[in-house]
């Protein structure tokens, strides 16, 4: 064999071989799972899903469950939904042993060899979607067992990044916790939780659009009250300008839930950098990092009316309690420099070897079937370098919160979305006193 | 070269081996032995805790006490146990380890809980339909419990990296039923050390 011929055979095995590891998973059965799930057709999309296992394989399993569980909550079929959260949940703690073979061949090639362990911010919602499938299951217990978690998981990831990362509390979560303490009547864990909130929310103002909801004020200034604290109380009072005035019957409440819009999806963003060599001669190379890009443009509003006996009819407006794409673009941010690392260091070495193997090349006489060559290398080079757009795609845009505390009573409540204005449900609701209630709608179109 | 073909038969004939055989591999172990697998709270803590806790509030002077007043056993009923860490406890079982505990004691007498005593009120119903009149076991005949045992289990949690510490602390109290006087506050701790490796081959 003339060696023109080998060098040929041999970049062809290369690319091959490129070509057939370098690709990440394959997402186009999501098109149909997003419309199914856009037309709350839950079950075909979950058959969508279940249909494509294969295409998540070992590697993207923790994706697979992540999705399967979100699919199920939106179905209100809460324990299945948890049994696939834990599994995800479980999958994730486990990924933190890392193998070094497979971390050689992404390191060489690209991230989308390794298998999806889910973002932080993902590692956490996880635990927050599963504390609302206990709460709506009518287990307290359970769904505080949930939000603990959440609190351990983002202790630790604030230590991971010696406090400089942004998504370092949830405050959605808190308020959450507070209305489950107060349901099961533990009154001071509640206020403390509720504090806690709103302290949360003091920062999410800043850094995720979200401000305090004015329901989660309330709640302060009622529990100060019930407990006893008036410091507190007229410290809430002054900062909130509210004066609260205790209800004559004993209250229960409702605390509704709307899960609004689309998740964000994450894109691919090249980057050129260059350096110069010893010569000083520049050359440049692509660095592809993963950014995430929002789903959802026209702000949308939800209205709760609430009216029945004993009350006068009420109209209350839905108030932001999470904005999922702010947290997962600014979470992914905090991680945004260690992957900036890696990928520049892979880039680096693929261009070196890209630089060795046109060498060997230029060797050789033929100088358009070279040029062919050199530029095939190139492509393979670029082909490989691919981000990490692997991401929960089945989340939604926004967490919507209306709290409503009415006394003891059988109310109809209607659930109206705007910017389209659209009705969206007639329900009947039984509030008992002392006791508070979850109730949830889905609005991912 | 002869030695070097040898040598590389055995390992590929060894790395084929080691992939084969059954995964999975089952062994009796004795009930009561110490298994620790995740980390997590698991029967061995459950029975620990109970046997401990129960150790100590029996040979409290509330229960000598009472016998001498009452001339007989105090009646007992476990309460609510609460879970408050950040794992999905079996907070039944614990409840069914200090039952036992007390119960196998000697010392106290127990009455059956809410949920078991709505299920014998359901056969006492059946009862007073089905069976014959001599067998038939009234309403009304219920024995009263004198004390209610309460409590809560609560973890920390402290994790960097790999490393994991878990604290546990088990929160037990005593509590005349009738004065809502508080006879016995006991408390037991555990910690546990887990680690997870950051690499593997």
């Amino acid at each position: 064999m003339t060696t023109h011929a080998r060098s040929i055979r041999c970049l062809s095995a290369f690319l091959f071989a490129l070509s057939l590891v370098g690709c990440g998973m394959k997402t186009d059965f999501y098109r149909e799972v997003e419309k199914n799930l856009a037309v709350h057709n839950y079950a075909v999309a979950m058959a969508g899903l279940q249909d494509n296992k294969e295409a998540f394989g070992d590697n993207n399993s923790v994706l697979f469950n992540l999705e399967m569980g979100t699919l199920l909550h939106y179905s209100f079929r809460f324990d299945e939904s948890t049994k696939y959260f834990l599994a995800a949940e479980k999958e994730m703690e486990e990924l933190y042993t890392k193998s070094v073979t497979t971390e050689a061949a992404a390191f060489a090639l690209n991230d989308n060899m390794l298998p999806y362990e889910g973002e932080d911010f993902e590692k956490v919602f996880v635990n927050l979607f599963a504390a609302l499938n206990f709460a709506q299951a009518g287990d307290i217990e359970g769904a505080l067992v949930e939000a603990r978690k959440v609190d351990t998981k983002l202790n630790q990831f604030s230590r991971q990044y010696e406090g400089k990362n942004v998504y370092h509390q949830d405050a959605f979560v808190r308020y959450v916790m507070g209305v489950l303490y107060e349901a099961g009547g533990e009154i001071n864990d509640a206020f403390i939780s509720y504090r806690k909130a709103y302290e949360g929310y003091k920062e999410y103002a800043a850094q995720f659009k979200t401000p305090c909801p004015s329901y989660l004020k309330t709640d302060l200034l009622r529990t100060a009250t019930q407990l006893g604290f008036d410091d507190e109380r007229k410290q809430f009072e002054k900062e909130f300008s509210l004066k609260y005035t205790k209800p004559k019957a004993k209250e229960g409440s409702l605390f509704f839930v709307v899960h609004s819009g689309r998740g964000p999806i994450k894109e691919e963003n090249k980057i050129k950098v260059s350096i110069p060599d010893a010569d000083g001669v520049l050359h440049t190379f692509t660095v592809a990092l993963p950014k995430f890009k929002a789903r959802e443009r026209i702000q949308v509003r939800y209205e709760v009316g609430i009216s029945g006996k004993g009350i006068t009819a009420t109209k209350m407006d839905a108030e932001l309690g999470e904005y999922v794409t702010e947290i997962a673009r600014k979470s992914l941010d905090d991680r945004l420099g260690l992957i900036y690392l890696k990928s520049g260091g892979r880039a680096l070495l693929k261009f070196l070897a890209s630089e060795a193997a046109k060498k060997e090349l230029k060797k050789e006489d033929d100088e358009l079937g070279n040029f062919f060559k050199s530029l095939a290398v190139d492509l393979a080079v670029g082909a490989t370098e691919a981000a990490d757009i692997r991401t929960w795609r089945t989340l939604p845009n926004q967490v919507f919160i209306v709290r409503a505390n009415l006394p003891a009573g059988t109310y109809s409540m209607t659930l109206t979305g705007h910017n389209p204005y659209r009705d969206l449900l007639s329900d009947m609701i039984t509030v008992k006193a002392g006791k508070a209630q979850i109730r949830m709608f889905v609005d991912v179109n | 070269m002869k030695n070097h073909m040898v040598l590389w038969t055995s390992i590929v004939v060894l790395l084929f081996f080691a992939g084969c055989g059954s995964s999975k591999q089952v062994s009796r172990i004795d009930a009561e032995s110490t298994t620790d697998l995740s980390g997590e709270w698991n029967d061995t803590d459950s029975r620990l805790v109970a046997n401990e806790m129960i150790g100590d509030v029996l040979s409290q002077p509330w229960l000598s006490q009472f016998t001498k007043k009452e001339k007989h056993k105090p009646t007992v009923i476990v309460g609510k146990i609460t879970n408050r860490t950040s794992e999905h406890i079996e907070v039944k079982t614990f409840a069914k380890n200090l039952e036992r505990a007390m119960l196998n004691s000697g010392t106290v007498d127990f009455v059956a809980d809410a949920g078991e005593r709505e299920q014998l009120r359901d056969e006492r119903k059946d009862q007073a339909k089905q069976a014959s009149e001599e067998s038939q076991k009234g309403p009304g005949k219920e024995s009263g419990a004198d004390y209610m045992l309460i409590g809560n289990i609560s973890s920390i949690v402290d994790q960097e990296g790999g490393e994991k510490t878990k604290f546990y602390q088990v929160n037990m109290e005593m509590v005349n039923l009738e004065t809502n006087k508080k006879v016995w506050i006991g408390e037991k701790k555990l910690k546990k050390a887990i680690s997870q490796d950051r690499v593997k081959f």
